[in-house]
């Protein structure tokens, strides 16, 4: 009996040993091998009620890592001086940085030598000053530029390819829509203060002349001043739009400041010092649509190059002023006013204030300040911003797909704080039945009698034909249609109407009609109707101008004319890229624009007046590198008043971009922290691995070029892979397999992580070393 | 007139005395503290919170360390007292299981061997070879020295007693590894606890086959590599326990896994000391019983 | 007791097979032992063959360590992965030179090149000495430290110290580079010295 109770307990306890010994060896406990990162909800029935999320949602963290904070400095005395902060956004990894021209370029408030840039380097924490940046590009009227680190803080320089910031990638601003959410990301004080986030929707669009119906967005979020230059996201974490206030002045629109050192060294921060401006709040957004261009080009390398200037246009003198302010609900493909109103019936959904401008800078700040019924009205308001068009011209200002709401509007614009013109219009009550004309378009006369060539671009000759919309004209209706050449009236006809009750007419001017810029403006009753302005060059083939001709690409300029290699084909390793043309019968000063495009995409945009005389030979304009131009089709458009006239291409190399030209930051990033398993404390110096998607463990032969990525714990442990794991899909979903070593410590590695498109980011992996 | 008391149940045989502390029910009540003990470390700071996750001072380790030595003293030494005839030598046994690894096998392995440079990145077989021939040739070397060069002949007299003397010197080797990584690690008690607990098993699993292969030598005709044998398979056991736990406390590595499993690394130990015990106690209780049927006796030899 | 085979007075007399078996015992260990550090000495001394035809360099280099040979800036670069926290780094680059150039011109060139680089560099000393081949080359130690990039991750600099020892080719200077963490330096030079004896320049 005894002998049989003995010889079960022994083998219960034989069983329980071997059980033991095979948990021990992770027989019955078989381990998880693969695993797919946080896919989002787990259970599969909820997801299928909701609605597919978009690839990458919003990443917090991510962006709030590739949010700067930047510092102009000057030095005095040897002794550096914060003048002027704001914030910026990384949009590479190898430190781009996009922000306001107004924090990056000096000026009177904001004396900078130095651009210090600041990072979150824990984000509950302010931002630590790391490295200095340089201005690339700026564009003081747009308000946009892009920096580059070029050093870290100590005076070291960046070794090319070293760094490897968090960065975002520019989203579709046209795409954004009224009431979206929008999310906000910067530093809300003057160094003081983590990064911060501020959530609000669109609450409208303001039009402008040249960006357009959205050349700004307004959005209700409450945004301190000093997140001037940082980003706004969409839901997919997008930088889709740049807030932006205009800069700091000592005199007109001065803001808030703040002293925080003894900048004459006095031995006392007082209000004797130099003060850093805090600004007030934000309430428009440059899309990033407007800074697409800059921060392609300068991730290519590319530069706008030298270009042939004659006599430049006379420089302004005298104040800047506004004048002539009227009312359009439409504006044209070209710009072009469609009608002309005093009051509108309830219900519009657009308006426009135009005005002319003389003696304008680019980055003047001016304001529209709107009244409905003698109250502010921030939507339809622009605050101070700065201005981008140039010495002189016609300007609008506006707002589309918006409801305006019934009531008296008073426009009132400033320049620098000082009022210079404003206007009033009623907006309600129902279809009015008063007489109109509208839609004024050039052209000339055919053989036919039919107006050909019909644009806001003439050849020279001695007559031009306007053709325009009228309605509820009553027969012997006083009207008069006037006719300007730069400025001054070239002949009036005032006239009793003899046409019909609505319809379409065409009249002719005749006249020796000079190259250079005109106006028509129609009255009824002596009150202005409709107006359009237009541009005569070129001579005239068939019924358009012929301005520019015989384009030719050139990798060199001598003496003013193409040399090096000319043809539309060149080598990869280009380093220049001329292009010439002739001209004919082009007044000085007439605006025009020419635009460099990189298969298909716009790098640069400049408008201006021309500056060469009226004809001449071998004008050129030209792209640079910062090493040699990339492989790709490169072309370059020059328009006038809105109408593209020339369009020529070259190609370099294959004639395409590589694919890899732009980084994307679509990749799913992997942090994580490698530790001790007995003790819990990170691992300085431990390695972590991401391989290559093509290779497993077992395939891992130690190359680097096997490699993806690799990262050295910190201090505390933690890592941070720099390059960007791409992302696959459900149905082919990326498999990663990543090492993790420390001398001492049990090597960990495992295959099978998967990232796939719904992958949130960053990917976090926390790592137990054991020793054995 | 007298009357026999009636007996309703049969009368109780005299139970057998038997004059020796029982080794093996002493060993398994070690164990079994030392497994509870652990657990109930485990179960309060890894499940219930009761214990700080990251405590890791110094004073509450070095209990943990001590723990077996505790326990070998409450269970086999008390149990060696209490006995008819009870073991001489055992705490000197033990306290130089300490000495040498303490002055042998921690200095050999830490200036010599230095496995964690070389060993921890080897393959399977590597490891085992590589551990074989390193730590675990010095710890049952040093083991079967001990008991080689004091008490062996002469306090042998029974084949427990070289599980006995074999176990005294595991506690004490294995002591010394426990409170070295209870002093000179920055180890939180909850992995003080279950790395004590694992090295302890370990020494203790493996030192009873020296001590077997020790008293056997004592009996009848061995062959001249006998102790040869004997610490190949030691050292062979302890190598393949190494490798075994280098898989064993390490898990998947994944998002949302650490790639740490040390509770595992327990179980193989627990697992390993039960089978080695199980094992040894069948073997020697076979050779008791082929030597009584022999010898008429199976105590002594 | 009387029972016992084996008394304590039989102590003093062990048969010849437990005294050979005792003898037997420590050689056995012994032999075990000594297998235990071949291994281990194979192990840390493995080597694997880099072999780059166009740069005109072979060499041996410790197996497992993680080879980089993608970058123009050198031939190959190869970094211990398990080292803390300094991953112990040999490297082959290199360099067009002029041919008036002596080694010290490289090594001044490469004293520029990283003083701009790195923080805190100082050069500590430079002597000259032939190769195993012959040549004549210069070797220079130096020191610098070295800091996380990664402004996100918080690191404590490492004082890193550094030789190279320069060797010139033709119009080609061969810089071979060995850095390692200070207080890890002298214990691992020997890595250094078993490149430079097994590189082949051809």
């Amino acid at each position: 009996m005894l002998h049989r109770y003995h010889s079960l307990l022994f083998r219960i306890a034989l069983a329980i040993s071997l059980i033991s010994l095979l948990i021990g060896l992770g027989v019955l406990l078989p381990l998880p091998r693969s695993g797919q990162a946080q896919t989002g909800p787990e259970n599969e029935e909820e997801t299928e009620a909701e609605p597919p999320p978009p690839l990458v949602e919003l990443n917090e963290d991510v962006i709030k890592r590739a949010t700067v904070f930047i510092m102009q400095t000057y030095n005095t005395e040897g002794q550096p001086n914060i003048s002027c902060v704001g914030s910026g956004t990384l949009v590479s990894a190898d430190g781009l940085i996009l922000t306001n021209a107004h924090n990056a370029l000096p000026s009177e408030m904001c004396p900078a030598d130095t651009l210090v840039i600041a990072v979150t380097v824990r984000l509950d924490e302010p931002p630590i000053p790391t490295y200095t940046a340089e201005i690339v590009d700026a564009s003081r009227g747009l308000d946009l530029a892009i920096l580059r680190i070029n050093g870290h803080l100590d005076g070291r320089g960046i070794e090319p390819g070293s760094l490897q910031l968090p960065f975002v990638e520019l989203g579709d601003s046209e795409a954004v829509a009224l009431d979206d959410t929008i999310t906000i990301i910067g530093y809300p004080n003057i160094g003081n203060d983590p990064v911060s986030v501020e959530r609000g929707t669109v609450s409208g669009f303001t039009a402008e002349a040249r960006t357009g119906d959205r050349a700004w967005i307004r959005t209700s979020a409450t945004i301190p001043g000093t997140m001037s230059g940082s980003g706004a996201y969409n839901r997919d974490g997008k930088l889709v739009g740049i807030p932006t206030i205009a800069p700091a002045r000592s005199g007109g629109v001065t803001v808030d400041c703040r002293v925080i050192q003894d900048t004459n060294r006095d031995g006392r921060a007082d209000q004797n010092d130099t003060c850093v401006p805090v600004g007030g709040f934000i309430s428009a957004l440059r899309p990033s649509r407007l800074a697409r261009g800059l921060v392609r080009a300068t991730a290519l390398g590319i530069r706008q190059g030298e270009e042939l200037t004659g006599s430049t246009a006379a420089a302004t003198a005298g104040s800047p002023v506004f004048s002539r302010p009227f009312f359009s609900t439409r504006i044209n493909e070209a710009g072009v006013p469609a009608n002309v109103v005093s009051g509108v019936p309830g219900g519009i959904d657009s308006l426009y204030l135009f005005f002319d401008y003389d003696n304008m800078v680019d980055g003047l700040i001016y304001e529209l300040r709107v009244t409905v019924d003698d109250v502010p009205d921030a939507i339809y308001s622009l605050p101070p911003v700065t201005w981008s068009g140039g010495a002189r011209g016609t300007w609008y200002i506006g707002s589309s797909g918006t409801p305006w709401r019934n009531g008296f509007y008073d426009f009132r614009l400033f320049i620098e704080g000082r009022e210079a013109t404003s206007a009033r219009i009623l907006i309600g009550g129902g279809p009015r039945d008063n007489p109109a004309f509208s839609d004024i378009i050039f052209g000339l006369l055919d053989a036919d009698g039919n107006l050909a060539g019909t644009n806001y671009v003439l050849p020279e000759g001695s007559g031009i034909q306007a053709r325009f919309n009228y309605r509820n004209m009553a027969p012997g209706t006083p009207w008069t249609h006037r006719w300007f050449y730069e400025g001054t009236e070239l002949f009036r006809n005032d006239e009793s109407w003899d046409g019909g009750d609505q319809g379409t007419r065409i009249i002719t001017a005749q006249a020796d009609f000079l190259p250079g810029q005109y106006r028509l403006e129609l009255y009824i009753e002596s009150v202005l109707s409709a107006t359009a302005d237009f541009v005569i060059a070129g001579g005239a083939e068939v019924a358009s101008a012929v301005i520019f001709d015989n384009f030719r690409f050139a990798t060199d300029v001598a003496e003013g004319a193409p040399a090096g290699t000319i043809r539309s084909e060149f080598s990869a390793g280009t380093e220049r890229l001329y292009t010439f043309f002739d001209w004919r019968l082009l007044a000085p000063g007439t605006t025009w624009t020419r635009r460099w495009l990189v298969d298909g995409d716009v790098l640069f945009e400049v408008t201006g007046p021309w500056d060469a005389g009226p004809d001449g030979q071998n004008y050129f304009v030209s792209l640079d590198s910062l090493g040699t131009l990339p492989d790709g089709t490169y072309g370059l458009e020059i328009s006038i008043a809105n109408v593209v006239l020339h369009s020529v291409t070259a190609k370099v190399g294959l004639g395409q971009l590589p694919v890899e030209a732009f980084a994307s930051a679509a990749g799913a990033q992997m942090v994580g922290r490698i530790t001790d398993a007995d003790t819990g404390q990170g691992i300085p110096g431990a390695m972590f691995i991401v391989l290559d998607a093509e290779y497993s463990i077992e395939d891992f032969t130690w190359t680097q070029a096997q490699v993806l990525g690799v990262s050295l714990a910190d201090s505390q442990g933690y890592f941070q892979i720099p390059a960007l794991l791409p992302r696959g899909t459900l149905d082919e979903p990326i498999l990663y397999s990543v090492l993790a070593r420390a001398e001492g410590y049990l090597p960990l590695s495992a295959d099978g992580i998967i990232v796939v498109d719904q992958t949130k980011s960053p990917v976090e992996i926390n790592v137990e070393l054991s020793r054995n | 007139m007298s009357f026999e008391p009636i007996l309703l149940a049969p009368e109780e045989e005299p139970e057998e005395l038997y004059p020796y502390r029982r080794v093996w029910r002493t060993s398994w009540l070690e164990v079994g503290v030392l497994l509870i003990a652990v657990l109930t470390i485990y179960v309060l700071t890894d499940f219930l919170g009761a214990l700080p996750p990251d405590l890791s001072d110094r004073l509450p380790k070095l209990g943990v360390a001590l723990l077996p030595l505790a326990a070998w003293f409450v269970f086999s030494y008390r149990g060696e007292r209490r006995a008819l005839q009870p073991r001489a030598g055992l705490v000197g046994t033990l306290i130089l299981g300490a000495l040498v690894a303490n002055g042998i096998a921690v200095p050999l392995e830490e200036r010599l061997f230095t496995p964690d440079r070389w060993l921890l990145s080897a393959g399977f077989f590597g490891r085992v070879l590589g551990y074989m021939f390193t730590l675990g040739v010095t710890a049952e070397f040093l083991k079967y020295a001990v008991l080689r060069y004091t008490v062996w002949p002469r306090h042998f007299n029974q084949r427990l007693d070289g599980v006995a003397y074999a176990l005294a010197a595991a506690i004490g080797f294995a002591g010394v590894y426990n409170v070295r990584f209870a002093l000179y690690t920055d180890a939180t008690l909850n992995a003080t606890a279950l790395r004590v607990a694992s090295t302890t098993l370990s020494q203790l699993a493996v030192a009873p086959v020296m001590g077997f292969f020790l008293v056997e030598l004592l009996i009848g005709r061995k062959p001249i590599a006998w102790l040869p044998i004997g610490l190949f398979l030691a050292s062979f056991l302890s190598g393949l326990y190494y490798a075994f736990r280098g898989i064993a406390i390490i898990s998947g590595l994944n998002v949302g896994a650490t790639g740490s499993s040390p509770v595992r690394g327990l179980a193989l130990a627990f697992g390993l000391v039960a089978i080695v015990f199980i094992s040894m106690a069948f073997i020697i209780e076979s050779a008791d019983t082929r030597m009584e049927a022999l010898t008429g006796r199976r105590e002594a030899l | 007791m009387s029972d016992y085979l084996i008394r304590d007075d039989a102590a003093p007399g062990l048969t010849f097979t437990q005294r050979w078996n005792s003898y037997l015992a420590v050689a056995t260990v012994l032999l075990m032992l000594a297998f235990g550090l071949t291994l281990r000495n194979n192990a840390l001394n493995a080597t694997q063959t880099f072999e780059d035809l166009e740069a005109g360099v072979r060499a041996q280099l410790p197996r497992g360590w993680l080879l980089d040979a993608e970058s123009a800036d050198y031939v190959f670069r190869a970094e211990n992965p398990d080292a803390l926290p300094f991953k112990t780094l040999l490297q082959v680059s290199v360099l067009p030179i002029g041919s008036d150039a002596t080694p010290r011109n490289v090594l001044d060139i490469l004293d520029i090149q990283r003083a701009t680089r790195f923080s805190a560099y100082r050069v500590i000393s430079r002597t000259e000495e032939t190769l195993r081949d012959g040549s004549d080359a210069i070797r220079m130690t130096y020191a610098y430290t070295q800091e996380e990039r990664n402004p996100f991750l918080e690191s404590v600099p490492v004082v890193v110290q550094g030789v190279d020892v320069v060797v010139l080719r033709r119009s080609q200077a061969v810089v071979i580079t060995y850095r390692e963490e200070r207080s890890a330096f002298e214990n691992n030079l020997y890595y250094f010295e078993n490149l430079l004896q097994s590189v082949e320049i051809f």
